[in-house]
């Protein structure tokens, strides 16, 4: 089988739109909720999920005849175990202050559903290169959701893209414009409705959707 | 090639190229003799499963062992090797931290700006004195419990020694929107100017929701608590409390200098 297949293609482009882990699967969404207030922790986030997500499939694969079935859940823990605490150890050395900000959910990768339903689901049954585009897929279709709602909540909860204003200064109640930004944006909860605002766009356009 | 049978009337077994029609030993017909598998054929595939058997106990236990120990290797070589850069990268942050207490919240260089208004010292020292724009200040880290972890600060006070110059708070895990508020600046530019003791040297500086303060103090004294997050700001009230009043004697040596 050719490493670009029309099968290849689908495992990779599937979780991407019509079998999303967030909005068709509804996985993720606890970490989607607490790090989506801003667009960086967003996008650092959803690059660490597909790494990691892309990594753990890979080595599960590569062990996957070897793996002692009785165990099986603890060793795909333990390799994800490893693999998170050692982007968290990079992410603290070269970019701290997202490392801050990011805090507990970083750790909390490991108990990611996606990531624990990829290597059961998938990368157990298959090849280390099926199963590291499946990573790379369901990792980016991740990494997508958080993005569209930090992107969101940053420009309506701060007025800004990647800290770069986009409102102009004049326009803001203080300084006599009418504007101000929506405070709400900046809570978990709006994650929520937008999420939940994402999914019914998305199922609104693929009618397939069950 | 001779099969094996088994009689089944008297037990035993004998070899034959095909199905006898009686036993040979004792006369039993056919329907009492069956053909028995070749233990020699069978042998090798048991013994070449018994390799790949990946669930037997041993093969499980030597497994786990040696995954535990791969990891924790690597893991180990990963921390060591980084940890140099993460250990400045806390220091830088502390360092910050240490500045926003002074009002100095925006600058490029951290490290630059904390050698001109500190000089060399310990950015985790429990005392600390600094120069800004000519004039002294005192600055007492505090460290304290919140509603869910360690709560720390730092105070600075200016040279009459009652009057505060600035704050800094952070915490570990407090709630987010609530507890979690009391690293905002809004709060912590609230302390500015508060007085710390009261006549009778006692420190009186606080944290209450309003309208709850004891009589014993002034409003020059207190800050409003962070709304939906009293126990945060109890915690932080404790700390600052504690914190002054073990420094007390440093702060009346800096008064009088």
């Amino acid at each position: 089988m050719s490493l670009f297949s029309k099968e290849n293609g689908e495992v990779f482009k599937g979780p991407l739109n019509l079998n999303n882990p967030v909005a068709v699967q509804v996985l993720g969404i606890c970490s989607a909720l607490a790090v989506t207030s801003q667009l960086k922790p967003a996008i650092v986030m959803g690059l660490s999920v597909t790494v990691i997500t892309a990594f753990a499939n890979v080595i599960i694969s590569l062990l996957r005849k070897t793996i002692p079935n009785r165990i099986r859940i603890i060793v795909q823990l333990v390799v994800v175990a490893a693999l998170v605490t050692i982007v968290s150890n990079i992410l603290k050395a070269f970019v701290y202050d997202v490392s801050v900000q990011l805090s507990v959910y970083v750790g909390l990768i490991i108990t990611n559903c996606i990531l624990m339903g990829r290597l059961e689901a998938f990368a157990m049954q298959n090849g280390p290169w099926e199963s590291f585009l499946d990573g790379i897929g369901n990792g980016l279709g991740y990494a997508f959701v958080l993005v569209a709602v930090g992107l969101v909540r940053e420009i309506l909860g701060f007025g800004t893209i990647l800290d770069f204003p986009i409102i102009p200064d004049a326009a803001y109640m203080e300084n006599g414009g009418l504007y101000i930004n929506n405070g709400m944006m900046t809570m978990p909860a709006m994650a929520l409705i937008l999420v939940a605002c994402f999914i019914w766009v998305h199922r609104a356009v693929n009618k397939d959707i069950k | 090639m001779a099969k094996k049978f088994k009689c089944k009337l008297c037990g035993q077994t004998f070899e034959a190229d095909a199905m006898p029609d009686k036993c040979p030993i004792c006369g039993a017909d056919s329907s009492m003799i069956e053909e028995v598998a070749d233990p020699n054929a069978a042998a090798p595939a048991p013994a070449k499963k018994k390799g790949l058997d990946t669930n037997s106990n041993a093969y499980t236990i030597i497994y786990a062992s040696v995954m535990v120990i791969i990891v924790a290797f690597l893991l180990a070589f990963v921390a060591s090797s980084l940890k140099p850069i993460q250990d400045k990268n806390v220091a830088v942050d502390t360092k910050k931290q240490v500045l926003a207490s002074l009002n100095i919240r925006e600058c490029a260089d951290i490290e630059a700006t904390y050698e001109e208004v500190l000089g060399q010292q310990d950015h985790n020292a429990e005392v600390l004195t600094a120069n800004v724009n000519g004039e002294e200040k005192l600055i007492v880290k505090v460290k304290g419990a919140g509603l869910w972890g360690p709560v720390w600060g730092w105070v600075s006070i200016n040279k009459d020694g009652q009057t505060v110059f600035g704050t800094y708070f952070n915490h570990e895990g407090e709630t987010a929107g609530l507890g979690a508020r009391i690293t905002e600046q809004w709060f912590q530019d609230s302390f500015q100017g508060k007085q710390i003791f009261n006549e009778s040297g006692d420190v009186v500086l606080g944290v209450y929701k309003s309208g709850k303060a004891p009589n014993t103090v002034t409003p020059d004294n207190y800050v409003d608590a962070v709304t939906g997050a009293t126990l945060t700001s109890n915690g932080v009230n404790d700390m600052i409390q504690q914190g002054l009043t073990s420094k007390k004697s440093e702060i009346e040596s800096f008064k009088n200098k």
